[in-house]
């Protein structure tokens, strides 16, 4: 297996949690960057509660909430956050957050059956990236052990860490009532093993719950994958899902929505996200709403720096995606906005030095995908398909060769066929 | 709203770049150039063997090599590729002058500089006509030194600078090793020059700046820390030739210092660490890495031992860069079985065990002397007269002496006729009537440096026909 990279650089957090949550609009897409379709509920003209279910993924019957109350319009196409411009619910919001009466029973005790149907019609989804639906993944019989994922490896993004030094208290006590509910016999918080602030936040309130372990690894990336967290911290290799091996990996602030279901009993409806970069006058911590747009709240944390050349990335340095405009919806995967100089270094020829290899933490060889990209045949041998997108490959490369997009080329050339 | 510009990719990268990796070799380069400069010019020079000019040299030949590599990809660019290319993109972004500072160093000292500058820029070209930058299958350096060395075998002269032609027994050790009949004592391999430490510190004749093993090692440690090269291939091919010597030394009953001299001798380590470590014409996956090293290290030790040419490094290195394409082909086809790959290695160290064996057949672990020869042996009152004959540096029956014996001593020894190079500094050393002086004691007595074996063997004539006289 190949060693995780260490990726070096200072971040100076602020902790303190600003809110915006009063958009004037809020959009619902009616597709997710998975390529999941949602239905859509609601009519043009439509009075909107805060909470109510306005479009379904009929498949697995996941809900999509609104996260404000106001009136419904149709049609609009906004771009999401992998680029790909999607028709969307738009609502206008009212400001009253009005909700439906009946949501607002808060429940005492929960069977595993309640929680998961909870977590579903709550559409509790992984924060930390994935918009897999959560319910999916705790549907499973007699579960080995709970990871909370608190590693956050992308550097630049400090969501996570925010959410451990605001909520530890609450994040532990949902972790302990996951684990009685569902009948888990341990949980671990894999957290790096330097970010001493989280660790110290839940050192705090850990004595109380012995089930409860800090796991540590090393500062490097991509640790905060799955796979190689639930490597590091357990010494256990899955084929495809960790629930394969009744182990359950959750990220942290999933932990946190989780926690506000349980208290409240209504859908998540926010979240917090980084907005960041040197392109950003205001580099902080937003609570926002899930449908807002990112022009609105950037223009309300003081707006941008000026810079020649300006990128705007959704997500991560590493996994992010270039945008064309900054009016793009907050979905509950988005965990981050960069705004940086476009200063990279224009691309020399491939040297062959092998150092992408060397560093893929899933074992393929993208410099022969790279070369290979005409010939379907050789693809196939090479499996582009178990690539993670992390941007290992891109990163190390000397030549400065954007090597991670031609193995997506590759993974779509061959899942085509 | 705001517009952006897109950008496709991920927007960390890291702070190694091509063009640090190869100034890291450069730096890496600097200290051997300067040992160049003290082996073949200041020390030459010191010892009164030389000009001014020859200190400069090593440093004029690096300089004219990376001239002639730059130009022809300039013109290369200006008339083939229709671009007028600036100095700063041929430095920094083609890295032409790396294979001229490779071929400056490379070389034998006594290289005419317009073969230098032809070698220069056959090796850019062969750069330039497969692609350029990232696309050349051979090693440029490689190819330009293997030109001039094809060329070079017809001048007179061989590798050494003046010091070296003068005072040491005139051939590099694999030269002399396969001069001498592959007699692989350490008499005959080492001693001449010294001990194994010369070798390591690169006081041993050679190509103008490869022969210190000890900068060589120094040089590793720096490219592996600052992840410059692929450090797989030099352990590997290393650790092949340790294998195949220690076999050998086992199988042959010869010391183990024969391990180190195949290792320090040869610019074997300046090849393994420098030339065969080029990203470029290299396997890429570590597996292939491997196979690689292995290869080298057979090639090397069979070219030696069961070739006439004496350095092996330089072609085996070459043909591995062709059998790079093999490998990466095999790199990309067996991908998901990578236990064959293993299956290959642990295949080609069968070969490399067998292989010593066959190696270790050729060879022999001491002098075989069938030569000497009495011609004649004339009893007069209480004086007899040999004539006898025997082994040479030159060849066998080289020597022809006539040994004069009265009661039990050797009174007179004279030569009768000599193929020897060297046999003038007997003469001038009064060699033979040390000889006589100390018959009775001759393990003593020292050879003469600078035709080491002809007194030597002229000691082992001696020797023998007091034997046969006392019989």
């Amino acid at each position: 297996m190949n060693k995780p990279v260490q990726i070096k650089r200072d971040e100076n957090i602020d902790y303190n949690i600003q809110k915006y949550i009063k958009p004037e609009y809020v959009y619902i897409p009616l597709e997710n960057k998975n390529g999941v379709v949602y239905k859509h509920l609601v009519k043009e003209g439509d009075y909107i509660y805060k909470g109510q279910v306005v479009a379904v993924n009929e498949g697995i019957n996941f809900p999509i909430h609104s996260s404000v109350s106001g009136y419904a319009t149709m049609g609009n196409n906004k771009i999401i956050d992998d680029g790909k411009k999607v028709k969307c619910i738009v609502i206008k919001n009212d400001f009253k957050e009005k909700y439906q009466k009946s949501k607002l029973s808060v429940k005492e005790k929960y069977t595993k059956q309640d929680f998961i149907d909870a977590l579903r019609e709550n559409g509790i989804t992984g924060l930390g990236g994935s918009d897999f639906p959560t319910f999916l993944k705790y549907n499973i019989d007699k579960p080995k052990c709970l990871i909370v994922n608190a590693v956050e490896c992308e550097p630049f993004v400090s969501c996570d860490k925010v959410v451990i030094h605001n909520y530890s208290d609450c994040i532990l006590e949902a972790i302990d009532m996951i684990m009685e509910i569902m009948g888990i016999p341990r949980a671990i918080i894999g957290l790096k093993e330097n970010n001493l602030d989280s660790i110290n936040s839940f050192k705090k309130y850990l004595g109380t719950y012995p089930k409860i372990k800090l796991g540590f690894v090393k500062d490097a990336y991509p640790n905060g994958w799955e796979r190689n967290l639930v490597r590091e911290l357990l010494d256990i290799e899955y084929d495809k899902y960790p629930t394969e091996q009744g182990i359950i990996v959750s990220n942290v602030s999933t932990i946190y929505a989780i926690y506000e279901m349980f208290k409240y009993n209504r859908p998540l409806t926010e979240r917090i996200i980084t907005i960041t970069g040197t392109g950003i006058k205001n580099r902080r911590n937003v609570k926002v709403k899930i449908g807002a747009t990112i022009s609105e709240i950037i223009a309300n944390l003081d707006g941008y720096n000026n810079l020649k050349n300006p990128i705007f990335i959704a997500g991560g340095p590493m996994m992010g995606n270039s945008l064309p405009v900054d009016d793009v919806i907050i979905t509950k995967d988005l965990n981050a906005v960069l705004v940086i100089e476009d200063d990279f270094e224009k691309n020399l020829p491939c040297i062959k030095c092998g150092k992408c290899i060397e560093v893929c933490p899933a074992g393929i060889y993208p410099v022969f995908i790279m070369n290979n990209g005409n010939n379907i045949d050789k693809l196939k041998e090479l499996k582009p398909g178990k690539c993670i997108e992390c941007g290992l490959c891109s990163f190390i490369c000397p030549s400065k060769i954007e090597v991670r997009e031609f193995v997506r080329m590759a993974k779509v050339k061959v899942s085509d066929r | 709203m705001k517009k952006f510009k897109v950008r496709k990719g991920n927007f960390l990268k890291s702070k190694n770049s091509t063009s640090n990796m190869m100034y890291n070799l450069l730096i890496c380069l600097i200290p051997f150039i300067i040992f160049a400069t003290y082996k073949n010019g200041i020390y030459p020079v010191i010892k009164g063997y030389g000009n001014l000019y020859l200190v400069f040299k090593p440093l004029i030949f690096v300089v004219i090599a990376s001239f002639s590599c730059i130009m022809v990809e300039y013109l290369y660019y200006l008339i083939i590729r229709k671009e007028r290319k600036t100095f700063n993109y041929l430095f920094s972004e083609s890295f032409a002058l790396i294979p001229g500072v490779f071929i400056g160093l490379i070389i034998p000292i006594n290289t005419p500089i317009w073969l230098l500058i032809l070698g220069s820029m056959i090796a850019s070209l062969s750069k330039m006509l497969m692609g350029g930058l990232g696309k050349n299958k051979l090693n440029p350096a490689l190819v330009g030194s293997l030109f001039i060395t094809i060329i070079f075998s017809s001048f007179a002269g061989g590798y050494l600078n003046p010091l070296e032609l003068d005072t040491i027994s005139s051939a590099t050790p694999l030269a002399n090793m396969t001069a001498s009949s592959y007699v692989l004592t350490y008499d005959n391999l080492v001693s001449p020059y010294g001990n194994l430490l010369d070798f390591f510190f690169g006081n041993i004749p050679g190509s103008i700046g490869e022969t210190s093993s000890f900068l060589c090692i120094i040089a590793f440690i720096y490219l592996v820390v600052n992840k410059v090269i692929k450090w797989r291939i030099p352990i590997s091919y290393i650790g092949t030739v340790i294998i195949m010597s220690l076999i050998m030394c086992l199988s042959k009953d010869i010391g183990l210092w024969f391990i180190g001299f195949n290792i320090l001798s040869g610019g074997l380590l300046f090849g393994a660490v420098f030339m065969a470590t080029d990203p470029v014409t290299t396997p890429i996956s570590h597996e292939g890495q491997i196979i690689a090293g292995i290869l080298l290290g057979l090639l090397t030790m069979a070219i030696r031992y069961l070739t006439p040419l004496p350095e092996g490094v330089l072609v085996s290195i070459l043909i591995v860069n062709i059998t790079t394409l093999l490998i990466n082909y095999f790199s990309v086809k067996l991908f998901s079985k990578r236990w064959i790959e293993v299956g290959i290695i642990i295949f080609l160290l069968l070969i490399v065990g067998g292989f010593s064996f066959v190696i270790g057949s050729k060879i022999h672990n001491k002098e075989i002397d069938d030569s000497y020869k009495i011609i004649s042996k004339q009893k007069d009152n209480n004086t007899t007269t040999y004539q006898v004959s025997g082994r040479g540096y030159t060849g066998s029956n080289s020597i022809k002496l006539k040994i004069v014996f009265k009661e039990d001593d050797i009174i007179k020894i004279e030569v009768i006729e000599s193929n020897e190079t060297y046999m003038k500094m007997i003469f001038n050393n009064d060699y033979l009537e040390k000889i006589i002086s100390n018959q009775d004691n001759l393990d003593d007595l020292d050879t003469i440096s600078g035709c080491t074996y002809t007194s030597k063997y002229i000691k082992e004539i001696v020797d023998k026909t007091m034997k046969d006289y006392f019989e």
